[in-house]
Parts: structure tokens; sequence; C-alpha cells
């Protein structure tokens, strides 16, 4: 079965960490970034099949980031997450038009089936 | 015998008079007896040993006077028979000798009728007020008593002249001077051509001339130059119509004495019928001592009166200071309140009881740039920043309604456009009866305070943000060893990894927490409402706190109608937090009851644990921000946070959360939420 890739996007190496030890265990292919300033450079080069963003990502955070994604042609169908220990995500990834998000901290189990499910609902 | 009889009646059946019956039997032999009243009279006097004066006290003075006229012809019947001795005495029992010393045993009995007289005459005149209560009336008895004696003396002394020898004349006529000189006054006794007769000493005293100078000069020597003519006018008509009187009544008479001063004098006369013509006694008393204590005292009364005049000015002088006083004091509290007023470092208002403005200190006018008149009524409301108009007027309309003091904090619009936070404190004041008369409130300009609070509250939410990222590597490395000794590990360290997950996930709530408290306190707690099935909601949170919390039986009774529409997840963390409390302040206890209850209008849901109670006096306080069970604190954890957010997660679905305990017995936390919400 090939391997789906994951786009991690967060400021904090320790998450970024546990995430890739997590999803790695789960067969993904994952790449992390500690910003999003080349965002649309690494998903040119890794061409991921979902991404998974902090809603503070430096440079221009979550929120924007997203709504940028959504407006783009080449990124549109790309599944977004936003995880974030503001509890608010839900809010706010509804307004960016995420497809869908998580609170921090987080149960892996949950991580994993939230993944999973939005990469099942683009097939 | 009809007479014999009456007197019967009137003294009893003992035949005993009886004191109270003396002046009715004393008129009854007036009426109807002359002759052997005297014996009758004197008789009772002595029989009851009782002055014949006493009898008639108390009596209708027209009777007095009758009797008064009665007891004179009494005394000449007693004079003809030679009782006057007996007379005085039954007339005034003892008073004759102890009080009277004029009277003597050798002047009585003697055949000097006009000595006799005389004194009983004085005797008379002395007592005769003691029966006779009216002044008026007093005088006129007097005065005709004193007419009628005179008349007797003068007749006795002429009578008594004639047939006597020489001897025996001169000897009444000396003690007629004897008399005369004895008596307190000037008497001048003047012929019908106005020449003196006779005087006595205290008119040479008085007067100042010898008795010699003054025999047969005419009387109008002593009177001064210009009253003579008058005077001899005046005396030819008194002795055309003599009878006693006080002469010049209403006139200042004057007396000239031989060195040619004047004085004030007050006569009477009294004519005197005699084989010679009527003579005129004259009675003659220097009154300079009188007058001059008159005029003393009149002065004296005016310069009281003056004294009085000055003092009451004083007074009303005094009295107006006063009120001034009292103005300016007045006028200085006004100032120093309106002073107050409207330097206080805060906008001071007042409404009418139905909520529009009628007063404001000039800060509001300051601040908004508004008149009074525009700011008037409800102009107000313009000037309150639009996101909390509607928040302000419904709870000021609440307050209207209820009577409840309004606490709220709100953004004024300031004079150049900009929004600045406010605080609020509106309090009804009430007259005796409990209406409200008027609304006070004080607005105190928070801006600073609110911004450096919100700073705060963004510290604390980029704190809880920093402190969740190592929060959520730590879980999920923690999550990946369970995972992994749950395959492979020893139980025991399987044990500990679960109880370090669950530390961690107490870690995330407390952060959480801080989180809403913050956000609660500007009222920007999220909440996302929605139709959710509450029983559902209540079961998987039994089953949440079950698993972390296996020691205690946590059972439900009841449940509520299937859908309701709230906020499930801070619902969910309302019965969290009170459920994670029963356990955690049931150390010792086994069991937790769950009861929910549901009408037509609301659910009713209740959490008891038998633990360790909170005292009656806390049991409001339960619900303040950081409040913890005394003593608690040694021994259990938490913040005190929890039920702060509950209460206000309630009150934001517009329900109602309390509690009921018993120190030492547990407590029972009930929430109740209305089932159509008015603002969802």
């Amino acid at each position: 079965m090939k391997k789906r890739k994951i786009l991690i996007c967060d400021d904090d190496a320790d998450i970024l960490e546990v995430c890739r030890l997590i999803l790695h265990k789960k067969n993904f292919e994952v790449f992390t970034s500690l910003d999003c300033e080349s965002i649309f450079h690494r998903i040119h080069e890794i061409k991921p099949d979902i991404i998974l963003m902090d809603l503070w990502i430096p440079a221009m955070g979550g929120e924007a980031c997203t709504k940028m994604l959504r407006e783009n042609e080449l990124t549109r169908h790309i599944p977004i997450i936003l995880f974030s220990a503001n509890n608010e995500v839900e809010k706010i990834s509804k307004k960016a038009n995420a497809d869908g998000f998580i609170c921090k901290p987080f149960d892996i189990n949950e991580l994993v089936s939230i993944v999973e499910k939005h990469l099942a609902a683009v097939g | 015998m009809l007479e014999n009889k009456q007197i019967t009646d009137v003294t009893g059946t003992s035949g005993k008079l009886q004191f109270e019956h003396l002046p009715e039997y004393a008129r009854f032999l007036l009426q109807h007896k002359t002759a052997g009243f005297t014996e009758e009279m004197m008789r009772l006097s002595r029989e009851m040993k009782l002055p014949l004066l006493d009898f008639f006290k108390g009596m209708p003075t027209e009777e007095r006077r009758e009797i008064a006229l009665r007891i004179i012809s009494i005394f000449l019947t007693c004079l003809s028979e030679n009782k006057a001795e007996e007379f005085i005495e039954m007339l005034m029992g003892d008073r004759a000798s102890n009080g009277f010393p004029v009277i003597r045993r050798e002047h009585i009995g003697t055949e000097d009728v006009i000595i006799v007289s005389l004194i009983a005459k004085k005797c008379f005149l002395k007592f005769l007020p003691e029966f006779t209560t009216e002044q008026s009336e007093n005088n006129r008895v007097i005065a005709e008593t004193d007419e009628f004696f005179s008349r007797l003396e003068l007749a006795s002394y002429h009578t008594g002249s004639r047939g006597r020898d020489a001897r025996e004349q001169q000897r009444a006529e000396e003690k007629f001077r004897d008399l005369l000189d004895s008596a307190p006054d000037a008497m001048v006794i003047v012929n019908e051509k106005g020449n003196i007769e006779l005087i006595n000493r205290q008119t040479e005293k008085l007067f100042g001339y010898p008795r010699e100078q003054l025999i047969g000069k005419p009387v109008e020597l002593l009177i001064p130059h210009d009253f003579r003519n008058r005077h001899e006018q005046h005396r030819k008509n008194y002795s055309n119509e003599p009878h006693v009187r006080p002469m010049g009544a209403g006139l200042e008479l004057f007396g000239l004495k031989q060195d040619k001063t004047k004085f004030p004098v007050e006569i009477s006369l009294s004519p005197l019928h005699t084989e010679k013509g009527t003579l005129i006694s004259a009675a003659i008393r220097d009154i300079s001592e009188k007058k001059r204590v008159e005029t003393e005292l009149n002065n004296s009364k005016r310069e009281l009166e003056t004294l009085y005049k000055k003092l009451e000015l004083s007074y009303e002088e005094l009295e107006n200071s006063y009120a001034e006083l009292v103005r300016a004091r007045k006028r200085l509290a006004e100032n120093r309140t309106r002073f107050l007023i409207n330097t206080m470092p805060h906008i001071v208002a007042s409404a009418t009881p139905d909520g529009a403005l009628d007063y404001a200190n000039r800060h509001l006018m300051d601040f908004t740039g508004l008149t009074f008149d525009e700011l008037k009524g409800w102009g107000w409301a313009n000037c309150i920043y639009s996101a909390d108009i509607e928040r302000l007027t419904i709870a000021w309309r609440h307050s209207l309604e209820t009577g409840k003091p309004l606490q709220m904090e709100f953004r004024l619009v300031n004079s150049a456009g900009v929004p600045v936070w406010h605080f609020a404190k509106v309090i009804p004041h009430s007259d005796e009866k409990g209406e409200i008369t008027v609304w006070i409130a004080t607005i105190t300009d928070i801006h600073e305070h609110k911004l450096s609070e919100e700073k705060k509250d963004d510290f604390i939410g980029i704190a809880s943000h920093e402190l969740k990222t190592p929060l959520t590597s730590a879980k999920a490395y923690i999550q990946l060893l369970e995972n992994q000794l749950s395959e492979n590990g020893s139980p025991e360290a399987f044990l500990y990894v679960k109880r370090a997950n669950a530390s961690i996930e107490r870690l995330n709530e407390l952060i959480s927490d801080l989180l809403d408290i913050s956000k609660i306190q500007h009222g920007k707690l999220a909440y996302t409402f929605s139709e959710f099935d509450f029983n559902g909601m209540v079961d998987e949170t039994i089953e949440y706190v079950r698993q972390t919390s296996p020691r205690h039986a946590i059972i439900k009774t009841g449940t509520a109608c299937p859908l309701i529409t709230g906020d499930k997840e801070r619902l969910r963390q309302v019965c969290i937090n009170l459920l994670t409390n029963a356990v955690k302040y049931s150390p010792n206890a086994m069991r937790i009851d769950v009861n929910i209850q549901s009408d037509a209008h609301k659910i009713t849901v209740s959490v008891t644990d038998y633990g360790i109670g909170i005292p009656e006096s806390d049991l409001e306080k339960v619900f303040e921000r950081y409040y913890r069970v005394k003593n608690a604190g040694a021994y259990y954890q938490g913040m005190g946070i929890g039920l702060y957010i509950s209460a206000e997660i309630i009150h934001r679905h517009h329900g109602e959360i309390w509690a009921t305990s018993k120190l030492g017995e547990g407590s029972t936390f009930y929430f109740n939420l209305p089932l159509k919400p008015d603002n969802p």
C-alpha cells in the first residue's frame, strides 16, 4: 500500500516529533515544518495528501494560511486539519474553512482517527 | 305658733341647731321676726359660741347687705337697751378683745353713745369685709354704714350736749376730740358756710397749722389757689344734697400746707346733721407717699416696658441673625455638597423611578460633550457604545422592574467618539413606605484597569497556550508508552503510566479553567447552542468520572426530556465539575447520587455526596471565584474555580444553581435549566 503523505506544521519541535512517531506507526510518510513561510514550495515539493497545521504557526498564522491554501487552485483539494491548545479552535477552523480540528493536548487515537477520517473523505 | 314650728323645722328633730343651718335660720328670723330678734341671735351666738358675723359667711351678696343693715338696727336696739358690750361680743366673739385694742371695757356700758357707737363703727367697718366678698358691694355697704354712723354720732353728740351741765358737755367734747384725734386721717368738720368747725391733731400735723389758726377759717385755706373757686362751688352743691362719698372722684386732689407746699390727698366726705345745720366731715389722707410710689411704679413700669421693647427688638435681631446663620450654613452645606459632587472623580447622576435621567454632575456633560438637555430622560443612551447598549438597557429595565440595584461595566463614548470603559453602580432610594423615589448612579472610569485586565487576559491566554504545548507532547509520549506497556510491559509500569496520564489530564483541565475564568471576566466565554440529548450527555459524563474515580458508586435516578437546547460541552463541563467535586470532597464515602427531574418548564439536576459538607454561612460563597471549603486546601486539590465557572455557564443558560449542605454529612448541588431559554 502506498504510504500516505502528511505535512505537519507546528512551531514546537517536540510536537512535530511525537506526531511523526505516532503517524509513522500508522504507515504515514510524515513531513514537518516549523513555520509556514515557504508552504507552497513545500506542498509543491511533497504533494501531501493531508495537512495538519497549528493555529499559531509563525509567519502568518494557521487561520490565514488555511484561507490562502483554500483560495489557491493547486492546494484547494488538500484536506487541512487545524490543531491548537486554544479551545476555540473549532470555531476558528469553521471560519477558516478548514476540514477538521484537533484540540491540544490530544489523544493519539483521536489524532489518528481524525486524520484517517478526512483522508477517507477525499478518497 | 307658726314661727315656733318653723324654728323647730330648721333646728331639726334633735332640736339642736346645726352650724350649716345658721344662715338659713338667721334669714328666717330676719324675715319673720322683728321683736326678740336680738335676744334670739344673742342666745344662738352664746349657745353656739359663734360670733354673729360667722353666721353670715357664704350668703349671697344681696342678703348679706340686708343683714348688715339689720345688724346695724340690732346694734341701735342694743344701745338703747344698754347691751352694747354684749352686742360687740356677740358680733365678733374673741376677736373683740384680741384683735381690736380700741375696745376697752371702760368704754362700754357708759351712757356715752358717741364713744360706743364710734367703737362699734370701727369694729363693724373692720370686720365687715369678712362677710362681703365683692369689693364694689363692700364699698357700698361701708359707705352706707359710715353715713349711718356719722349721722348717729353727730345726733348723739348734740342730743348728748343738751340738758347736760357745762362740765359734762366739755368732757363729752373732749372725748369726742380724743376720738377724732385717734383717727388715722386728718379730720376736718366744716359748717354750711364753709368755715372750719373742728379739726383733729392729724390735721395740724398734716397742714402745719396750729388748731387756733384754722378754727373758724374758710376751709379753702387748705386748698391750693387754683382749686379754690371750683371747690367753693362743689362744696355748695354738696351741701344742698349731702351724702357720704369720696370727694372729686376721678380727679387729682391737692392740699396746701402752711408753708405753701402742695400735696396730693384723698378725701371722703360725710354729712353730719345737727341742730346747727348740716356739717360736713372730711377725712383727708396724704397720699404723697402713695403717689410717689405710684409714680415710681409707673416710671419703673415704663422703664420696664422700654426695656422689654428693647429686649424684644434684640430678640428679633437675634432670631434674624440665627436664621441668617442657618441659611448661611445651609448654603455652605449645599455649596460643599455641590462642590463635592462636581469635583469627585466620578460621574454622579440620578433618575426618576421610571428610569429617566433627571440629574447629572458636570463630569457627564464634560465627558460626553453633550448638554444636560441632550442627556436627560433616556437621552443618555446616545452616549453608550453601540456594542453595550442592548446589554445595558436590558439590565436597566430589569432593575427598574425589580427594584434591584444595577452593577455593570460598559463603554461610554467620549466627546471625541472614543468608547471608554466605565463601571456603573445604580441603587434605588426608597421612602419610608418602601416606594422607590429616586435612583442614584455613580459611574467610574475603569478604562485603565480594564486595559490592564485585558493585558492580563492576553497573558493568561498566551501562558495557557504555552503551558499546553509541552503538555501535548508529554501526553502523546505517555500514551505511546502506555500503548507499548499494554502489549509487553509489567502491569505495575502500566499502572504508573496510566496515573501519569490522569495527572496530565488534570493539569490540562486546570489550565482550561484558568483560561475560562479570564474569559468569563470579560464576557468572552464562547457558547455554541444546539439541540442535544441531555440524558445521554449526563450518562457519558458519569461514565467518564467512573473511569477516573472507580472507588465511588455513582447512582443516577430520573430522566430528562430527550432533547434540550444548550451548549453541550459547557454543560458537560458543569456536570464533570459537580461530580468531581462530589468525589473530591467525600473521600470516605462510597456513594454519589445523581438525580434528574423534569417538568414542562425545566430540568433540575442534583448531585449529592456524603462527604465533609459546607458550613451554612458559606453556602452562597461557594459559587464565588477562588472559594475553597475551609481547611480543605490542606487535603484536597483544586483552585476553587470550578463552581464559579459552572455558575457562569448555568446563568448563561438562564438557569439557577444552588447548594444545600450539612457539615460532616455531605452536600447536594442543584442546577436547573429552563426548557425554553429566553435568550439561547
